[in-house]
């Protein structure tokens, strides 16, 4: 079984320091790790393949040569492979360009499933492995915290994360591509020989051209810019009063719950198209969009 | 199992990274251990690295292209009461010129630069890895053991560069526990200030760069002292204690360091900074003889690891003594290797090389100034007095003046100190550090 992961190299949170006042970053004090929930990826891909007894895992990134080290770390928990695609076309590419760029290495390398973090930790997107699930004409399944392979390997039955604590389990055919939250595993701690040989390995790169990506299909001019970056201030806080209008005892009830009101749902099913479409006529009733 | 080494050095500081340097480049196989994420990420220091020659010999120029922050034109020893300072303030334009006297440095940028000389010379360097035990054939080391699965790692020879509490000399049986006596506790702040509001505060142009050493009531009753150093654009700030004194005054560090920041004379000079960095580490103080054995068979120890740190109260290195340290034992073991030797015999070139060398030299010469600095009355009550003395002499009240010498001996009454006294402390301090 072929398993491509996806990862990124990101700066470790703890050591990002923002200048209160003028939002810049100390970039001389970054330090760059793997995307947490990118190891675990990694970490889940060396697994199926231990448990599979059989096939190979490729770790990709996107990334300045800096983030070699990175695909060491990978290579080190049990990848058999690393490949770095870089050119300084890509250096601000959006996360459509990105999974572009992606998705054509890894259609050229073979696959029978992808995993990429659910999403980084500096921009936080979340969109790479959905595009390159788009991209390819894959199914995709997003923010999973448990994964099992069936017994062929041509199918595997995963839990999603959803929103407020709750689970879904789905079963997927293969091949396909997985996000993976980092509650998923505990990336193991490379023994010394597997270490070793990370460090020492040579680890290719490729750019646009070896690709066969035109670099007018990515969007480099109208990818989104930063206009600059501040730290979150506290929003002035609303003090709840009751409606005067209730009873005294819904006040009551109002006041000891602090205006906290139960969140409203909707679960709906069908097909992609379907879907959409409802969550655009949702949307449009709301008059958050035109439509 | 990976394959043998020809050399495993342990520990990525300035002795380390020297010692794989050397070694990689007269084709040794070398492979560099380091405890941290990467080389410089835990260890501590002021940072003022002296003594440019050896470095310059290994890497020329090296001030081009390491990340050095300023080169040191000046150097201020100040005594301090808690509400006056009295210095003594040495500025030379002779080293502005390379090779520099001196530079401060963070250490975190420093050492990961000087790590990847080593590697770009051909050593292996394995950050995020500990090495904490020795492997053994009957009475030779073969090796070293790390935390990681299957971590074993044979080679010819191994250097111990782990610092001040060297795990694997303490294993090889070279020293002893670290007595409360011998350390010290650093601790340090890097605090952020714009370029030229050090430039101004300190009078400094371009690249130029001060040290200050303080004495006196900077550590209360404690025994210790303090050190502020300007970098390109921080300052790093701290107190140095011993931990015995600490321990006997159950004083807490951090609060003396807090109170020095206070101090009248400091808190200008780090007004509006920005606490960037803490950290704390030991420091071995008590010189010569601190010095464990240096060599066993397949062991050498440099740096901290081997107690190479001078302490005398006008100076104030260790990095300089790393690297010489950590040249002499890569000589000593190419060498070694081109015999095909590493028996205690063959190794014992290394204290030889030392003994020829500033090292041990000076950490020989200078063997009193530990006890010297020591001295209760050096430690909390001169520096006072001077400070009282000064304020004495230079106050202006309407009363007719008292000459020096009477200034000088009413404070020193004052203080309860006898005139015989100070002459013997004064006797042994010449005998420290002068004669």
């Amino acid at each position: 079984m072929k398993i491509v992961v996806c990862v990124k190299q990101v700066p470790d949170p703890n050591s990002v320091d923002v200048d209160p006042v003028t939002g810049a970053i100390d970039e001389e004090r970054l330090i760059y790790v793997v995307n947490p929930p990118d190891r675990c990826a990694v970490e889940e891909a060396v697994r199926i393949k231990e448990w599979l007894g059989e096939g190979e895992v490729t770790a990709i990134t996107l990334g300045p040569p800096r983030a070699e080290e990175a695909l060491r770390q990978c290579l080190a928990i049990g990848a058999d492979r690393a490949l770095r695609l870089w050119d300084k076309d890509m250096e601000s590419l959006d996360a459509l360009s990105i999974a572009l760029v992606l998705a054509e290495a890894i259609k050229g390398m073979g696959y029978d499933l992808i995993l990429c973090g659910a999403e980084s930790a500096d921009w936080g997107s979340g969109q790479v492995g959905a595009a390159i699930a788009e991209l390819l004409g894959l199914p995709q399944v997003s923010v999973i915290t448990e994964l099992k392979m069936g017994p062929d390997g041509r199918n595997a039955t995963v839990q999603r994360k959803l929103e407020r604590g709750e689970r879904e389990v789905v079963e997927c055919p293969l091949p396909a591509v997985f996000t993976i939250d980092a509650s998923l595993n505990e990336p193991r701690y490379p023994s010394l020989p597997c270490y070793v040989e990370a460090l020492m390995r040579e680890i290719p790169s490729i750019g646009l051209q070896d690709l066969g990506v035109r670099r007018g299909s990515l969007r480099i001019e109208t990818a989104p810019k930063i206009l600059g970056i501040s730290l979150p201030r506290p929003r002035p806080k609303k003090v709840f009063t009751p409606d005067s209008k209730l009873s005294a005892f819904q006040r009551i009830d109002a006041i000891l719950s602090g205006g906290v009101v139960g969140r409203k749902r909707i679960l709906i099913e069908g097909s992609p198209e379907k879907l959409a479409e409802r969550i655009v006529r949702f949307l449009a009733e709301r008059g958050i969009i035109g439509y | 199992m990976i394959g043998k080494f020809d050399a495993i050095v342990v520990g990525a500081g300035p002795a380390g990274s020297t010692a794989a340097l050397i070694l990689a480049r007269a084709g040794l196989k070398v492979i560099l251990l380091e405890r941290g994420e990467y080389p410089g990420s835990k260890n501590v220091s002021g940072a003022a690295l002296y003594g440019t020659r050896i470095l310059h010999e290994l890497i020329p120029n090296f001030w081009e292209e390491a990340p050095v922050e300023r080169y040191l034109t000046r150097r201020v020893l100040t005594f301090i009461s808690p509400q006056s300072s009295f210095s003594l303030d040495f500025r030379t334009t002779n080293f502005d010129q390379p090779p520099y006297n001196g530079f401060t440095v963070l250490r975190p940028k420093f050492d990961r630069w000087f790590a990847s000389k080593a590697q770009e010379a051909g050593a292996l360097l394995v950050p995020a890895t500990v090495a904490d035990d020795l492997i053994w054939d009957g009475d030779m080391v073969v090796g070293v053991r790390t935390r990681r699965e299957d971590g074993e790692i044979y080679g010819d020879v191994v250097i111990a560069a782990d610092g001040v509490n060297s795990l694997l000399a303490k294993k090889a049986g070279l020293r002893r526990d670290l007595d409360a006596r011998q350390v010290s506790i650093g601790v340090k702040e890097v605090i952020a200030l714009d370029r030229k509001t050090i430039e101004e505060r300190f009078n400094l142009q371009g690249d130029a760069g001060v040290t200050y050493e303080f004495a006196g009531s900077v550590t209360g009753q404690v025994y210790g002292g303090g050190f502020l150093y300007t970098n390109s654009d921080s300052l790093s700030i701290g107190i140095v204690a011993k931990l015995a004194s600490l321990v006997e005054k159950q004083v807490k560090i951090y609060e003396l360091l807090e109170e020095f920041k206070s101090h009248p004379s400091i808190e200008p000079l780090v007004r509006d900074g920005v606490v960037k960095e803490y950290s704390a580490h030991m420091v071995p103080e008590a010189g010569w003889r601190m010095i464990p054995k240096l060599y066993s068979n397949g062991l050498l120890v440099v740096g901290d690891a081997a107690a190479f740190n001078l302490h005398t109260g006008i100076f104030s290195e260790g990095m300089n003594y790393a690297i010489a340290s950590a040249a002499a034992a890569a000589e000593t073991v190419k060498q070694a290797k081109a015999k095909g030797d590493f028996s205690s015999r063959s190794l014992s070139r290394y204290r030889r090389l030392l003994e020829r060398s500033f090292v041990l030299q000076d950490l020989k010469r200078f063997k009193r100034a530990p006890d010297f600095v020591n001295n209760p009355r050096l430690q909390n009550v001169y520096p006072i007095t001077i400070c009282r003395a000064a304020e004495s002499l230079f106050k202006v009240e309407g009363s007719p003046r008292r000459k020096v010498a009477k200034v000088v001996l009413g404070q020193l009454r004052e203080d309860n100190l006898s005139l015989w006294q100070v002459l013997r402390d004064a006797i042994d301090g010449g005998r420290a550090l002068i004669w």
